[in-house]
């Protein structure tokens, strides 16, 4: 599966990193899961928006990832949510499905790159 | 309940469970207490349900977007005030000017730095507990105005509103939101006799730009009048305008009536309404220190009880035993009325005299402008005889009686409470030697009262007893020598005590009022004598009557005499009367009308004991008067005392310059008879003609002296 290699931004890990609490698990781990789920859900419920034409729902979904992403860092994948937000907002349904067909290979990427740091955090 | 003692409540509102978990977490890491919702309709749930101090809202959501939430909470009663943080994204600027058109208080972009976010919350939090004490007070603030009828007002002098609180709507009768141009609606609302003065004041503040404060009255709309305290002052507006006149009116009317109800408890007993003891020793003491600069004053006080009241109280209840103390008060003051018109002294003239109730069933009278210590003691027995009528109580039939003591000033003590005191004890004793009786303190006034008392009773019988004799002296027309008529005098012939002095008996006829029948029998006997002597064939003799100032302010004395004439059909012009100048001075309204009924019926008046009392001579010119009699002590002093000559001199020059004729009393030799004539005296009076006779010799004595006249005319 393609993918394009993403950084997470060190100042969001930060943010979150300030919040741990001494002695707590991992908010970190905690929060890259209930990223990965809920992005996970998110992607599928854009695919299927983008199939049947909704723009509102997709607006609504791209919004979403977008800010679920930039909460954890993920910043090019926030970027190209905005941009089929944008599109969305724009009711351009054209835009929508031509700026998603880039999500794909950002999201498998931030995957990738949340699975790098859960490593990273376990050890 | 304090937002300090309990952690704040967040309510965060976001589809985002990352968000929300992170949120959380650093809300509770500051010690807030967070709820969470995943959309908008959860949210509004928890908003109602359970205390939330703030919100944190996500814009997009599925069900229920961040906006339609935010206005909806807005719109609930407990949502009104609570800040509500939006969470737009960085550059939305549209979102965010949609959130404060829902009503947001402020709003953060994503992705949120929850650093930051913490900070925004607290702030957020203070700035709207401030807001939330801010409006407290202001709801405390125009609440206690309510509260203190306080209002305020203010009024830009160029040409601004006046603007004003409900309370100066209210105090001005105009209704909510009316705009007025200036205050003269409030100046106008001022009582009349107040205005000019507030005008004056709020003019002078004006002017100088400075403040003023005063008490007046307001007429309000429904015509109360409200008593005011205002104060105002005019100054430059805090914003760099112009002038401000700015001020507060606060409504003191219901202050003034507790203040008067304050004074009514502080200075008179609530049961019967009488002056209580601090009154009664202010009172006490203003009338000796009156009674200090006045000589020969003296003010009586007694000390006066119910006897067996405690027995009377058990056995009626606390309820009738107010009603009797009520009653028993209203008793002592009706006596106390009576007096006044007992004695024919205007009730002002006693206006010292009061009763006071100092507790339980103690009370205490004070009789000012006594003439003598024992005259009090009509009073007492008049309010012991008062207090002794039967009276009815809760269905029973009581007889009371009391007792009092006496203490009189200046003999028994010089101050308020050296007189209680020793009234209280006079009553003591009293007690001991037996109830429902008086005493005085000193016991040569219990004697001399006692005396008096006697001679009252005495002075009572002797009407029924026909113990008057009605005594004639003649006055003689100097130039001619003729015998011009006579003065009426009584006298009081007792069994034992013999012939009794008017001197001695008088006064107390006047005090106990029997002064009116005796008055009414001497009017009726001079007019029987007048007519035994025209049937005699004596022909017509005037004769004056000396009439008391009762009888005067009576108010029928025309009436009186007219029909005593008419019952011995006896012209009018041969019945004479003789009046005190003091009285004259009295009450000049009904004086004249009395002296012009007098003079209508054909009755002359002359002034008795001219040069003796206290002399306004404007009432001489005033009253319509036949004439003056100089009083005797100065006649029979004439050739003996050089001042007393010049009195009489200056007596007959006054009267001649105003055409009026002059009788002078007690002539008793020619050398006297000489000086007066001298003088230009027209009548005399005297032992030199003849003492006063009663009406038989008195008869005998006129044609004996009109024979010898005729003889001594004839040679």
């Amino acid at each position: 599966m393609e993918y394009v290699d993403i950084t997470l931004d060190q100042e969001a890990l930060g943010g979150l990193r300030a919040l741990q609490a001494p002695g707590q698990p991992s908010l970190l781990l905690r929060v890259m899961d209930l990223f990965e789920t809920s992005a996970a859900k998110l992607m599928a419920e854009l695919d299927q928006h983008l199939a049947s034409g909704d723009i509102e729902a997709i607006t609504r979904a791209a919004h979403t990832l977008k800010s679920s992403s930039a909460n954890i860092g993920a910043t090019q994948l926030a970027e190209q949510a905005k941009a089929v937000e944008m599109c969305g907002r724009a009711q351009d349904l054209a835009g929508c499905r031509s700026e998603a067909g880039r999500l794909k290979g950002l999201f498998e990427g931030t995957l990738v790159a949340v699975a790098a740091l859960r490593a990273q955090e376990a050890g | 309940m304090g937002l300090e003692s309990q952690a704040p409540v967040v309510l965060v509102v976001d589809d985002d469970m990352a968000a929300r978990l992170m949120t959380r977490i650093a809300l509770e890491d500051v010690g807030f207490e967070v709820l969470e919702a995943d959309d908008g309709v959860p949210a509004l749930e928890l908003f109602r349900s359970a205390r939330v101090d703030a919100v944190l809202l996500d814009v997009m959501m599925i069900d229920m977007d961040g906006f339609a939430t935010c206005a909806a909470m807005r719109r609930l009663p407990q949502g009104a005030h609570i800040p509500i943080m939006m969470m737009t994204g960085l550059d939305d600027t549209a979102s965010i000017n949609a959130a404060y058109d829902a009503g947001a208080t402020d709003f953060i972009t994503k992705p949120i730095n929850y650093e930051i976010l913490m900070h925004r919350v607290r702030y957020m939090l203070r700035s709207a507990r401030n807001a939330d004490e801010l409006r407290r007070s202001e709801a405390r603030l125009e609440k206690a105005q309510a509260m203190a009828k306080l209002g305020h007002f203010n009024w830009a002098m160029e040409g601004g509103e006046f603007e004003c609180s409900a309370e100066v709507e209210r105090l001005l009768g105009i209704g909510n939101g009316a705009v007025l141009a200036s205050y003269a609606p409030l100046v106008e609302r001022v009582h009349p006799d107040d205005r000019g003065g507030v005008e004056t004041q709020l003019g002078d503040a004006l002017a100088r730009r400075g403040a003023f404060q005063a008490g007046c009255r307001l007429q309000l709309p429904d015509g109360a009048t409200a008593h005011v305290h205002l104060e105002a002052a005019c100054a430059p507006a805090g914003d760099g305008g112009g002038l401000v006149l700015s001020g507060v009116v606060q409504d003191v009317t219901e202050r003034r009536r507790l203040e008067g109800l304050a004074h009514k408890l502080a200075y008179y007993d609530t049961v019967t309404g009488l002056p209580n003891r601090t009154t009664l020793r202010r009172d006490l003491g203003a009338a000796l220190a009156r009674a200090a600069g006045i000589e020969g004053s003296v003010v009586a006080v007694f000390s006066l009880d119910i006897d067996n009241f405690k027995r009377v109280n058990d056995t009626l209840g606390r309820e009738n035993g107010d009603r009797l103390l009520k009653t028993v008060a209203e008793r002592l003051q009706a006596s106390l009325r009576r007096r006044d018109s007992t004695f024919g002294v205007k009730p002002d003239a006693r206006a010292g005299d009061f009763v006071a109730r100092t507790g339980g069933d103690e009370f205490y009278v004070v009789l000012t402008q006594c003439r003598s210590a024992e005259e009090s003691a009509v009073v007492a027995r008049r309010m012991l005889a008062a207090i002794a009528q039967p009276m009815t109580l809760g269905g029973e039939d009581l007889v009371l009686s009391a007792t009092a003591g006496i203490s009189v000033y200046p003999v028994d003590g010089m101050t308020a409470d050296q007189l209680i005191e020793r009234a209280d004890a006079a009553r003591n004793h009293a007690k001991d030697e037996g109830r429902g009786r008086y005493e005085y303190y000193t016991s040569a006034i219990n004697a001399r009262a006692f005396e008096r008392l006697s001679m009252e009773n005495n002075l009572r019988k002797a009407l029924q007893l026909a113990q008057f004799e009605l005594y004639f002296q003649p006055k003689i027309e100097i130039a001619t020598g003729r015998c011009a008529g006579a003065e009426a005098m009584v006298r009081w012939r007792h069994p034992e005590l013999g012939l009794v002095s008017p001197t001695a008996f008088i006064p107390i006829a006047e005090e106990t009022g029997l002064i009116v029948p005796l008055g009414e029998w001497i009017v009726s006997e001079t007019c029987r004598a007048i007519a035994t002597w025209r049937n005699q064939g004596l022909g017509d003799v005037r004769i004056a009557v000396n009439i008391s100032a009762m009888q005067f302010e009576s108010g029928n004395l025309p009436e009186l005499l007219a029909a005593a004439l008419a019952t011995a059909q006896v012209p009018a012009d041969l019945l004479e009367v003789e009046l005190t100048e003091s009285l004259l001075l009295n009450d000049t309204e009904q004086s004249v009308a009395v002296l012009a009924d007098l003079r209508a019926l054909g009755i002359d008046v002359w002034i008795d004991d001219f040069g003796t009392g206290y002399s306004s001579l404007s009432y001489l010119r005033r009253f319509p008067i036949a004439g003056l009699k100089i009083d005797q002590a100065f006649v029979r002093e004439m050739d003996s005392n050089a001042s007393d000559a010049a009195i009489v001199g200056a007596v007959i020059a006054l009267a001649r310059s105003l055409n009026l004729a002059v009788v002078a009393e007690g002539v008793e030799s020619p050398l006297h008879l000489g000086a007066l004539a001298a003088q230009g005296c027209d009548y005399a009076q005297g032992y030199l003609y003849s003492r006063p006779l009663p009406v038989g010799e008195f008869g005998r004595w006129l044609s004996e002296y009109r024979c010898q006249g005729a003889l001594a005319r004839a040679g």
